[in-house]
């Protein structure tokens, strides 16, 4: 197909489908017109039947849970399958990392980086850890907790430490966090099963809304994808930091 | 109190790709995860066999963490298995363990997470079948679709994989993207994402072109996975490149999934609300494009994936037009000839698997005459392509035929001369290249032979050992012929599918079942005429001249030259619009979708 006809038929498809798109959104309820019963329902029904204060939370976690499992292992797939493109290939191989520089004895971060990156690690992961464990409680959670914990790991890599962060994210112990993060969630969901439950039923202790230990499985659940999210983002950089700086075509040195 | 086994069949799988993703780490004997593998898919197996015998009695439906309807509102996610959820989920599952058994030991997969992805995988299509909530469904959609684009980069030496993945994967996500929007809509309106809610929100009203688009939307998603022209384009860049085990899943069930999926979210939610006339058409021309584009592009291929690919293009076609009837019995058949051309394919995505595992090459003109030495697998090559075309007694005869008999009573009589076309082409290309591979008959043809894509060398994927062909790659191939030839010879199929698309068909039914709980009560079915043979046997002969056309020496006959010259430029064409390339595809996306949506809308 030529350039010219790629783009003419692109632009007439376009626009034909927005103007579809505009009639179809034309039924919907008007901005701000929300009339379905779901809010409402879930609003009413999350404080009495779960002591549960946040209801994205209560959604997310609970009512469809299910959904959210789903979610996670979307995200352990994903992990999966970058590492899987990632792999070293039958005709490459490890080689140390050199300087380029060359006039260097070895790669020195500037101090300024340095003393950035060890400021903010420990705060950052700090906060990550606030976010996972108030999941239920504040706006955030297990997924975007997750992602700040492995921010703190990156801060590591930007100081200049990339060695040390390949050291902890390549080996296999992310990796059997990542997997027992994600197995942690589906395992939380069946242990009403054994008392004639149904699975991801809350029937832990609902303890006092706004507490930390509150509202039954959600807080387990949102530790659960912390863990695996925070996995996740560590052993996908380390598999694209390998593949940049230490893998090689094997056929000259 | 009995253990309720509806979550099972997506927990196991998932737990297990967790647990082998840790393992993996620990231990690089392959034997250990294909064991536990092969374990789990069998134990998935047994769970879809018994929720498939229960859900005749009764449909099933399991709300998670207990969330019942609250005041007649659905607020949690159900799983509603009902006969045909369960058939497809039971035989998802039984291709997986072909998969599985093909690539037992020899496969080139420790460190690679191939086990943790096909189980993933596996989990994925269990869900999205017993799934009875929108959303729920879309994150299966979404998760078939990450394990999937993943395995199919898997061979990740050439650079053909690692092209079909990508072009898979975008052309999955604005399919997602469409079924995302859909959902939108839907929820606008209706306010819940459960499927039997919307459905029967939406009973009874003027449907609209909100609601039309709705449908419209959540289609195309779906076609895209199901490989509708103009979606279609993804679907052979991924499946030849794929490692056999996905191409098996690819092709055998995750492509009709999404015309499954079309099905479903027509018949639940909005077979009472729009007007069937226009979507009909609609879908039926989609459809019927889809089998013919697919059949002749089958034709110019010399890269044996690249043809099975195409001919399963051809064959979704076929079964959207079958479900595009919204008729019981024509569904029926549509369900029947989705097993048995699911088994058919993926024993011959097996075979190619085979040939690929002892010469290194998929091309037709390469291997010309190579294969002699492997006598039972070109015999079931050869009998797959008929089997493919439609003979007595495998599935694929019983559905075509269910879904022709009713074709015929539904006054779409040109249907049945259109499947005869289609699966000659398609059967008739499967014998022409087993001819050729296995027996040497015939020579380079016009019009294969100049195939961009030939499939000359290609990596290898499995550890070559001496002698034959190894026993644990032969066990798939035969299984896959029986569960064909089993699908079209037993007539229990055949009436229990009845049954099943009767059920999936009666939406009214299916909403009480899930909002108001209470058993769902099956009206006794007659039991189905059994089809007749002359149309099985007449595509098979069909296959067999289309065959025997390719085998007649090129310049031995004059008007053979003027054809030649005559199909030169369409050929060129048709070449030119399966570029590759994923401006290309996007560009037909949208002007598909522009058009499907913009008839929806007007005609509602």
């Amino acid at each position: 197909m030529s350039e010219r006809f790629r783009i003419m038929l692109y632009l007439v498809s376009a626009l034909a489908f927005a103007a579809a798109l505009r009639a179809a959104f034309a039924g919907l309820p008007d901005f701000g017109a929300y009339c379905g019963a779901y809010g409402p329902l879930v609003l009413e029904s999350m404080q009495g039947m779960r002591h549960a204060q946040q209801g994205v939370a209560a959604v997310t976690f609970d009512y469809r849970g299910f959904d959210t499992l789903g979610e996670e292992f979307m995200l352990f797939a994903a992990v999966a399958g970058a590492l899987l493109l990632l792999r070293r290939q039958e005709s490459e191989r490890f080689r140390e990392p050199k300087d380029q520089a060359g006039d260097r004895a070895g790669i020195e971060p500037a101090p300024a980086v340095l003393g950035l990156g060890l400021l903010m690690f420990p705060f950052t992961l700090l906060l990550g850890i606030y976010v996972v464990l108030h999941g239920h409680l504040t706006p955030g959670g297990g997924f975007q907790g997750g992602v700040l914990l492995a921010t703190a790991f990156y801060y590591v890599y930007l100081s200049g430490e990339y060695g040390d962060l390949l050291e902890v994210a390549a080996g296999d112990t992310v990796a059997r966090f990542e997997a027992a993060g994600a197995a942690g969630f589906l395992l939380v969901g069946t242990v009403p099963l054994f008392t004639g439950h149904r699975y991801l039923q809350n029937v832990l202790p609902l303890g006092n809304m706004g507490e930390p230990f509150s509202a039954g499985t959600l807080p387990l659940l949102n530790c659960a994808v912390g863990i695996e999210v925070t996995a996740a983002f560590l052993l996908v950089i380390s598999a694209f930091l390998r593949q940049v700086l230490l893998i090689r075509k094997g056929k000259h040195s | 109190m009995s253990v309720e086994l509806a979550p099972f069949p997506v927990l196991a799988p998932l737990f297990l790709a967790a647990v082998l993703a840790a393992l993996e780490h620990i231990t690089n004997r392959h034997r250990i995860l294909d064991l536990l593998s092969l374990a789990t898919v069998a134990a998935v197996l047994v769970l879809d066999l018994l929720l498939l015998k229960r859900s005749f009695s009764g449909t099933v439906v399991y709300w998670f963490g207990a969330w019942t309807p609250m005041q007649g509102f659905p607020v949690g996610i159900a799983f509603v298995v009902d006969p045909v959820a369960a058939l497809l989920a039971l035989f998802a599952a039984f291709l997986t363990a072909m998969g599985f058994l093909y690539s037992w030991h020899r496969f080139k997969a420790v460190g690679t997470y191939y086990h943790t992805l096909m189980l993933l995988f596996l989990a994925s299509m269990q869900g999205f079948c017993l799934t009875g909530d929108l959303f729920n469904m879309f994150v299966f959609f979404e998760l078939m679709g990450v394990t999937a684009y993943a395995l199919t980069g898997y061979k990740i030496e050439d650079s053909g994989p690692l092209e079909g993945a990508l072009n898979f994967a975008v052309m999955n996500s604005i399919g997602g993207l469409m079924v995302l929007f859909g959902i939108g809509l839907l929820y606008g309106i209706t306010g819940g994402l459960n499927l039997a809610w919307a459905g029967a929100f939406l009973e009874g009203k003027a449907g609209g072109a909100t609601v039309a688009a709705a449908f419209v939307l959540l289609s195309l998603g779906f076609l895209v996975k199901g490989a509708i022209v103009p979606f279609h384009f993804w679907l052979p860049d991924a499946h030849a490149v794929a490692p056999t085990p996905a191409s098996v899943l690819f092709s055998g069930i995750m492509v009709q999934l999404g015309l499954y999926a079309v099905a479903r979210i027509y018949w639940v939610v909005f077979s009472d609300a729009l007007d069937p006339a226009p979507l009909r058409l609609l879908l039926l021309s989609a459809g019927a494009a889809t089998a013919l584009l697919g059949a002749v592009m089958a034709l110019l291929q010399r890269h044996l994936k690249r043809m099975l690919a195409f001919s399963t293009v051809s064959h979704s076609g076929m079964m959207l037009s079958g479900i595009a009837l919204m008729d019981p019995s024509a569904l029926a058949g549509t369900l029947l000839y989705l097993v048995g051309h699911g088994a058919v394919k993926g024993a011959l995505f097996v075979c190619t698997g085979i040939i690929l595992y002892h010469y290194n090459s998929v091309d037709e003109e390469t291997l010309r005459g190579k294969c002699l030495p492997l006598k039972a697998t070109g015999a079931l090559f050869c009998l797959c392509g008929v089997a493919l075309a439609g003979l007595p007694p495998f599935g694929t005869w019983a559905g075509k035929g269910v879904l022709e008999q009713s074709a015929g009573s539904l006054g779409y009589g040109w249907l049945p001369p259109l499947f005869l076309i289609c699966s000659g082409i398609t059967g008739g290309v499967v014998l022409r290249a087993g001819g050729s591979l296995f027996y040497g008959v015939g020579s380079a043809n016009f019009l294969s032979s100049s195939a961009p894509s030939s499939g000359k060398y290609e990596e290898p994927e499995a550890f070559e050992e001496k002698g034959g062909t190894p026993r644990m790659m032969l066990l798939p191939l035969v299984l896959l012929v029986v569960v064909a030839v089993g699908a079209g010879a037993l007539p229990q199929l055949q009436s229990s599918l009845a049954e099943g698309a009767a059920r999936l068909a009666d939406g009214k039914g299916y909403r009480a079942t899930v909002l108001k709980g209470g058993a769902y009560a099956a009206a006794a079915l007659p039991q189905p005429d059994r089809p007749g043979l002359a149309m099985g046997v007449a595509a098979a002969l069909a296959a067999v001249a289309v065959a025997g056309f390719f085998f007649i020496p090129p310049d031995a006959v004059r008007p053979l030259r003027g054809l030649r010259r005559a199909l030169e430029g369409p050929v060129a064409l048709l070449r030119s619009l399966h570029s590759g390339y994923i401006g290309d595809y996007t560009a037909w996306f949208l002007a598909g979708a522009a058009v499907m949506t913009l008839f929806a809308i007007m005609s509602q």
